[in-house]
């Protein structure tokens, strides 16, 4: 079996004279809940329809365990993705939508799609018309959860959703994750530090290019912020790369990728202190550093 | 083929479609009985007697809920199926198959409820002989003529769906382009066979040949009319070749169908 479910390859995708995906390569591990992490318009859901077979790319390829997507049957059965417009069609209980996915999943859990109803508090017996839109996107999360398909991706889960919602559904996913460990999960957001606590992986797009992608893990430990004395901290950064610098109240902090030993070097001295950059300033970071060079 | 199945997610599209058309086909139903309940109930408030329409299936109730239901399968059905990322052929093949079962339940439904109505009218008859009549003869007689007429009316049900959901994903796809062939194309008809009598009372008006233009406009009418004669001799055979042609254009039509 790969290592990896899902495979882009050299994907770009024009529509008109707007290039929404540049020559993008990712690969998705196989049993990760992987983060696709990117600002509005970098070109996420274009990526996702890609993967999710709704979208044919311009060039390039996309295969889930090496077979291409674009109408196989066969690969897109292992697939179940939820988009960032809840979308029920004309069917207006509950019932009627779950009744539906018994066919449209293989594996679907019924029991678990009704134990996710009463964890997100919907009205079983309601219209799903007259359903809010937050109430609508946690119905689009659980059906999500309850397919039990071996790759799951979802289109910014967050829309619509209140901060308690957003949480239990962060909670629910790693439960699911904890009952099948061979279960992945794509996610795209832009709301990086509230996804950040679930992720195992995540991969960071910009202008429909590759910004950089990694475990979660390796990404932080890669990535710190230096502060201390001003010459000390330039003295041991000193041909790393710069990511920001900022100065405050005499104190110079410089955000910097840095090697396994220089990461030692600089955690033994004491004129300076170093911590880990969240997920989400890295991005940002990353994000400037591009847009910086792009601007010349 | 049973691991094709499992991962094509057909089942899924047989029940969504089994729901959705099903709801459709259920309401047609219930039309045709009230307008039936209607018409039986009528006779002692008119006075009139009740006239019996004969035991067939309500090919025209079909052949409507084909077209409303062939467009509403190409476009919103379609969508939130494929949204899933359900393949294209599991979407085609699973409303293709959806709307012709259900169009053909909803004609043998009619012919049953028709069945029925007939049955009805046994008990009016005994009830009220002036207003209902209906013998165990006229019965027999209905019953196997209408039996006789069903595969045709079957027939026409299944190409008018296959070609009703062609039109549906055309409208999909190329929504303003259909409208304009559909509203088009008869209107064309109509100006083709109005313009010889026009051309006609415009020559009467201007006082120039009038045999000459009359001539001329009786060879365009017969050329219309050869057109037309051909249409109706060839009728069965147009449609059973515009149903055949529609069933694989309506996948390709979907399959390139842009996603929202």
């Amino acid at each position: 079996m790969e290592q990896s479910i899902l495979q882009i390859n050299g994907v770009s995708r024009n529509f008109g004279k707007t290039q929404a995906l540049k020559n993008l390569s990712m690969a998705v591990p196989r049993g990760k809940i992987v983060g696709l992490l990117g600002r509005n318009g970098a070109g996420k859901s274009t990526l996702l329809r890609i993967a999710g077979g709704m979208l044919r790319p311009s060039a390039g390829s996309a295969t889930i365990d090496s077979q291409k997507i674009w109408d196989r049957a066969k690969a897109l059965g292992k697939l179940c993705i939820i988009g960032d417009t809840p979308d029920f069609g004309r069917l207006r209980k509950i019932k009627d939508l779950f009744f539906v996915c018994g066919g449209l999943f293989p594996d679907w859990d019924n029991a678990l799609a009704l134990a996710l109803v009463k964890r997100f508090d919907l009205p079983g017996n309601r219209k799903i018309k007259t359903f809010s839109r937050g109430m609508q996107t946690s119905l689009m999360l659980a059906v999500g959860l309850a397919s039990n398909a071996p790759l799951t991706i979802i289109d910014e889960p967050s829309l619509g959703l209140d901060a308690v919602m957003r949480e239990r559904f962060y909670d629910l996913l790693l439960e699911e994750k904890q009952k099948d460990a061979g279960r992945t999960f794509l996610i795209s957001t832009h709301l990086i530090d509230e996804v950040a606590r679930a992720l195992d992986y995540a991969v960071m797009i910009d202008d429909g290019k590759m910004l950089c992608e990694g475990t979660v893990e390796a990404l932080q430990a890669g990535y710190l912020s230096v502060s201390g004395d001003a010459d000390a901290v330039k003295e041991l950064t000193e041909g790393c790369r710069l990511l920001k610098q900022e100065e405050l109240a005499g104190t110079l902090v410089r955000h910097v990728q840095l090697t396994a030993e220089q990461i030692r070097a600089i955690q033994r001295d004491p004129r300076v202190r170093t911590a880990p950059i969240g997920l989400q300033r890295l991005f940002v970071f990353l994000t400037e550093e591009k847009e910086a060079e792009r601007n010349g | 083929m049973a691991e094709w199945l499992r991962a094509s997610r057909l089942p899924g599209v047989l029940k969504y479609n089994c729901k959705i058309i099903g709801r459709l086909v259920v309401w047609a139903l219930l039309i045709v009985l009230g307008v039936q309940v209607l018409s039986l109930a009528l006779p002692p408030f008119t006075g009139d007697s009740f006239v019996f329409d004969g035991i067939r299936g309500n090919f025209e109730m079909a052949f409507f809920t084909a077209l409303v239901a062939g467009i509403l399968t190409a476009g919103r059905s379609s969508r939130f199926l494929l949204r899933f990322g359900t393949s294209r052929t599991s979407v085609w093949l699973g409303n293709e198959l959806g709307l012709l079962i259900g169009m053909v339940g909803l004609l043998l439904a009619t012919f049953l409820l028709n069945m029925l109505v007939g049955a009805a009218l046994f008990v009016l008859t005994s009830l009220s002989p002036d207003l209902y009549s209906m013998t165990p003869a006229l019965y027999q007689y209905e019953l196997s003529k209408g039996l006789k007429n069903l595969p045709e009316l079957l027939t026409y049900t299944l190409e008018w769906t296959a070609i009703f959901y062609l039109y549906g994903c055309l409208l999909r796809r190329f929504r303003v382009l259909t409208i304009s062939v559909s509203v088009g194309v008869p209107l064309l008809f109509v100006i083709l066979m109005l313009i010889p009598t026009v051309r006609e009372g415009l020559a009467v008006v201007q006082g120039n040949n009038q045999g000459q233009i009359l001539v001329l406009g009786l060879k365009w009418l017969q050329i219309l009319n050869s057109i037309l004669r051909f249409i109706e001799e060839h009728w069965d055979a147009i449609q059973l070749t515009a149903a055949l042609v529609s069933l694989p254009a309506g996948y390709l039509v979907m399959r390139g169908t842009k996603q929202p």
